[in-house]
């Protein structure tokens, strides 16, 4: 039991870590991005190579892949970036397929379709973890520092832009504010810390294939944002909750393998139906119960 | 540092909703832009302020061309503007409201004395410093306009667009109004102010232009318009000899 | 050799694209409604059309008509029972996109445990391939392009010449204006949910003899409407249609020098560069901001 649990803790904050990030686009810079499983996997396929090839210290290979997956959204949304809403969902979509492909494709840099196996235990201040228990504990440590760093991005006047570039983005335009060099800021920043989530599932998982960096999981990373409220700390939070723990629980309550995979989807699509039709905010709106206001 | 425009021309899918305005707006004063509604007053505002680009003509502040600019450029040269309707942001405090006016949006400095210091001032200034952490959402109708004020008065710019910045204000907040519109003239600024209100405007300018299916049709100061008999009945429906008895009652006021 | 046979499937393939697109397109550009469920209207009637021939052994033709009440149905009831409310709160573009991807999962999901993830296909007259010269073009492909030549061009006389298409085209340019003069444009979107949905019949009804049918068709078909119709020129149904049929000829030809694990990379790849050079389409022109 307990090494079930612990591996569901730690796949959590992974999730929450991911979640966090796209919630950075998602609620903090309205941008609706369902290609963040790329950035994911563009951090999990770099700290891979670099913890194969050069050194499996953690703080290393996540900093190496936060870079490069940083510099990966922020080319990626240079151009993307400049399109309109609602085009802007759809070559997201685009992005990501074409980026699934190269996963698959491109054998040198990502494996292929077998991926990257063999990838060393995380090394941490020169201690290698190879329990879960010293896992979660990493990934405990990195989530609190993707709080921490949120916070402050909130609290700074960055983040005051960026709620008023989403609430009225005429009159922050008016005051000063370029709303496409903020979301591109803001894309970089989801970016980089997607890696940091993709560097942990590496080194836990020991192991990384195009199959975990999918629309699909795109798609669910989105359903987390959405169902437990953009735009707050708590709701991306509560999302990955929902989403990791309730598999589980379809699990326990014995429901087939076979239809276990179209229920919970169906699950997630009626609540982000119910959701957006009556509580745009999400889950973390349930004790306000106020209509959704326009963006 | 004076406004000036020049020739400026505007059409909209052909609609010629400026029609060569030749405009000067003159440093430290009070500038009132009036007129009826779809002459064009609004769309005078967009052009200065970077929101809508020009068809023919220069716009020049400060010697320097306004032509082609951004409105976040405008806004660095000195000039910025309010909205008719408002565009607070609604589900920001009144504190941050104020606060990302005067903010660099780039700047991770989240405690900068000098800023928060400019905040509280302009806030105490027009009476929102106790609402300071209500959502400017849940304000009143004249705080709300107030606070649409203060978003500006903070950046600390020199030149002023207001556009109806008083509509629908009475008594003591018209009176707040006027002497924060002094204040900022007194201190060097320069206002132009769209206004429907003819006690405000008669009250508050240095001088009236009047905009009408994008031209200027008249120009002058308050006393020379409004004791102008043609140019009170065209536009404001006033029968002058009335007008005089109800002026001098106004006046009293 | 190859290229030309290759060409020939894509047009065939593009035709299908075009007329899904069509049917995208005519929502969007009147109602602004991003029908991202549209792709679900396409497999529900392609699996209505299956179940009624190859489980109900009904004749063809009453299968047809029931795969086009099913869509016609699906694609306003979606509009009355999400979409409407939904507009009534003001609700934000994303969040009815969000709602309309909700209901693609749901309803996919729901295919999926009624017929599995398997691949469906039905034989028959139309299946068979008929040879011209060095070419085998299968009749139901060459029956998809002569419908998409049909009725493709009978939507777009349907918009310029008749009384309900000038209307639909006021309503593309201006939705509130249209409220404000007091016609039921409630009716309206209603009939241009129906007729869009309608669009897709043809192609649905067809996929079961072409590459056969799954559930996860209804998201890339969905996928592939929309890039086309950007392609095209998001105002333009004609747009659309020729945005279909580049993606379809693409696609295909495209596997000429690439492997097919590049397909589905090849129409985005095309999205994303029109995206970047240029985001009008086609025969877009203007580049309105919502």
């Amino acid at each position: 039991m307990l090494p079930y649990l612990l591996n569901l803790a730690i796949l959590l904050g992974i999730a929450v870590i991911l979640a966090w990030s796209l919630n950075v686009l998602i609620g903090y810079a309205g941008i609706f991005s369902v290609m963040h499983a790329v950035f994911y996997g563009a951090g999990a396929y770099v700290a891979a190579q670099f913890a194969l090839h050069v050194s499996a210290d953690f703080m290393l290979s996540t900093l190496v892949a936060m870079v490069f997956t940083g510099a990966l959204a922020f080319l990626v949304a240079v151009p993307v970036l400049r399109v309109r809403e609602e085009y802007f969902v759809v070559a997201a979509i685009g992005f990501q397929m074409v980026a699934s492909t190269v996963f698959i494709t491109w054998e040198g840099a990502t494996g292929g379709m077998g991926g990257l196996s063999g990838i060393p235990p995380a090394k941490v201040l020169g201690f290698e973890l190879i329990s879960p228990a010293a896992y979660l504990v990493l990934t405990l440590a990195c989530a609190a520092v993707c709080l921490l760093a949120l916070v402050a991005l909130v609290r700074s006047p960055f983040g005051r832009a960026l709620k008023a570039l989403r609430d009225d983005e005429t009159a922050a335009i008016a005051l000063g504010k370029h709303p496409v060099k903020l979301r591109l800021i803001a894309t970089t920043i989801g970016g980089a810390m997607a890696a940091i989530g993709g560097s942990l599932y590496a080194f836990y998982v020991s192991f990384v294939n195009p199959e975990s960096f999918t629309l699909d999981y795109s798609v669910l990373l989105m359903a987390m944002v959405i169902i437990g409220g953009a735009g707050s700390l708590l709701g991306p939070v509560l999302g990955a909750l929902f989403i990791t723990v309730f598999p589980a629980l379809l699990n326990f309550l014995q429901v087939p393998s076979s239809v276990l995979g179209p229920v919970q989807q169906i699950v997630y699509g009626m609540m982000i139906v119910l959701l957006m039709m009556f509580m745009p905010e999400g889950l973390v709106s349930a004790g306000k119960l106020l209509p959704g206001r326009r963006k | 540092m004076s406004l000036g425009l020049n020739e400026v021309y505007k059409s909209f899918g052909g609609n010629q909703v400026i029609d060569g305005v030749t405009l000067e707006i003159e440093d430290g004063k009070v500038t009132s832009l009036v007129g009826p509604n779809g002459a064009g007053k609004t769309t005078l505002f967009n052009l200065v302020t970077g929101f809508v680009a020009v068809d023919r003509g220069t716009i020049r502040f400060a010697g320097r061309n306004l032509g082609g600019l951004s409105p976040q450029a405008v806004k660095r040269h000195g000039l910025v503007r309010t909205f008719q309707n408002l565009r607070l942001f609604l589900d920001m405090t009144v504190l941050e409201n104020v606060r990302v006016a005067l903010e660099s949006d780039l700047s991770m400095n989240f405690w900068s004395r000098r800023n928060l210091a400019q905040v509280e001032k302009v806030l105490r200034r027009v009476g929102l410093w106790e609402q300071r952490q209500k959502m400017a959402g849940e304000l009143s109708y004249a705080e709300r306009k107030f606070l649409s004020l203060a978003r500006v008065l903070a950046t600390g710019a020199p030149c002023l667009l207001l556009d109806e910045p008083a509509a629908g204000l009475d008594g003591p907040s018209l009176r707040l109004f006027h002497e924060l519109i002094r204040e900022f003239k007194n201190g060097g600024g320069t206002v132009l102010l769209i206004e429907h209100n003819l006690d405000i405007v008669r009250d508050v300018s240095d001088r009236i232009v009047f905009l009408d299916k994008g031209r200027i049709a008249a120009a002058g100061t308050p006393e020379e318009i409004f004791s102008n008999p043609v140019l009170g009945e065209l536009y404001f429906g006033i029968r002058v000899a009335a007008a005089t008895a109800g002026e001098a009652g106004n006046a009293a006021r | 050799m190859l290229f030309w046979q290759l060409l020939l499937q894509g047009i065939a393939a593009g035709a299908g694209y075009a007329l899904i697109a069509v049917g995208f397109a005519l929502i969007y550009s009147t109602t602004r409604t991003f029908h991202f469920a549209h792709g679900v209207t396409y497999a529900l009637a392609a699996y209505a059309y299956y179940a009624a021939v190859q489980t109900l052994h009904w004749h063809p033709a009453a299968a047809v008509v029931l795969a086009a009440c099913i869509a016609v149905l699906f694609g306003v009831s979606v509009d009355a029972l999400v979409y409407q409310p939904m507009r009534r709160t003001a609700a934000s573009f994303l969040t009815l996109f969000a709602a309309s991807f909700g209901v693609l999962v749901v309803v996919v999901n729901c295919l999926v445990l009624g017929f599995g993830n398997s691949f469906y296909s039905l034989s028959g007259a139309l299946s068979r391939g008929v040879e011209y010269g060095p070419f085998v073009v299968s009749m139901a492909n060459l029956t998809e392009i002569a419908l998409a030549a049909v009725l493709i061009p009978l939507v777009l006389v349907v918009m310029r010449r008749t009384r309900l298409g000038t209307f639909f085209r006021a309503m593309a340019d201006n939705n509130e204006l249209v409220e404000v003069f007091g016609f039921r444009s409630r009716r309206y979107v209603r009939l241009a949910f129906a007729i869009g949905s309608l669009c897709v019949v043809p192609a649905a009804v067809l996929a079961p003899y072409i590459g056969g049918i799954q559930p996860g068709t209804a998201t890339v078909v969905t996928l592939i409407a929309i890039a086309a119709t950007i392609i095209g020129g998001i105002d333009s149904i004609a747009g659309a249609a020729l945005g279909g049929l580049l993606l379809g000829v693409a696609e295909n030809v495209g596997i000429w020098k690439l492997s097919s694990a590049w397909k589905p990379a090849i129409s985005f790849g095309i999205l994303l560069l029109f995206l970047i050079v240029r985001p009008t389409g086609i025969l877009g022109a203007r580049g309105r901001r919502a």
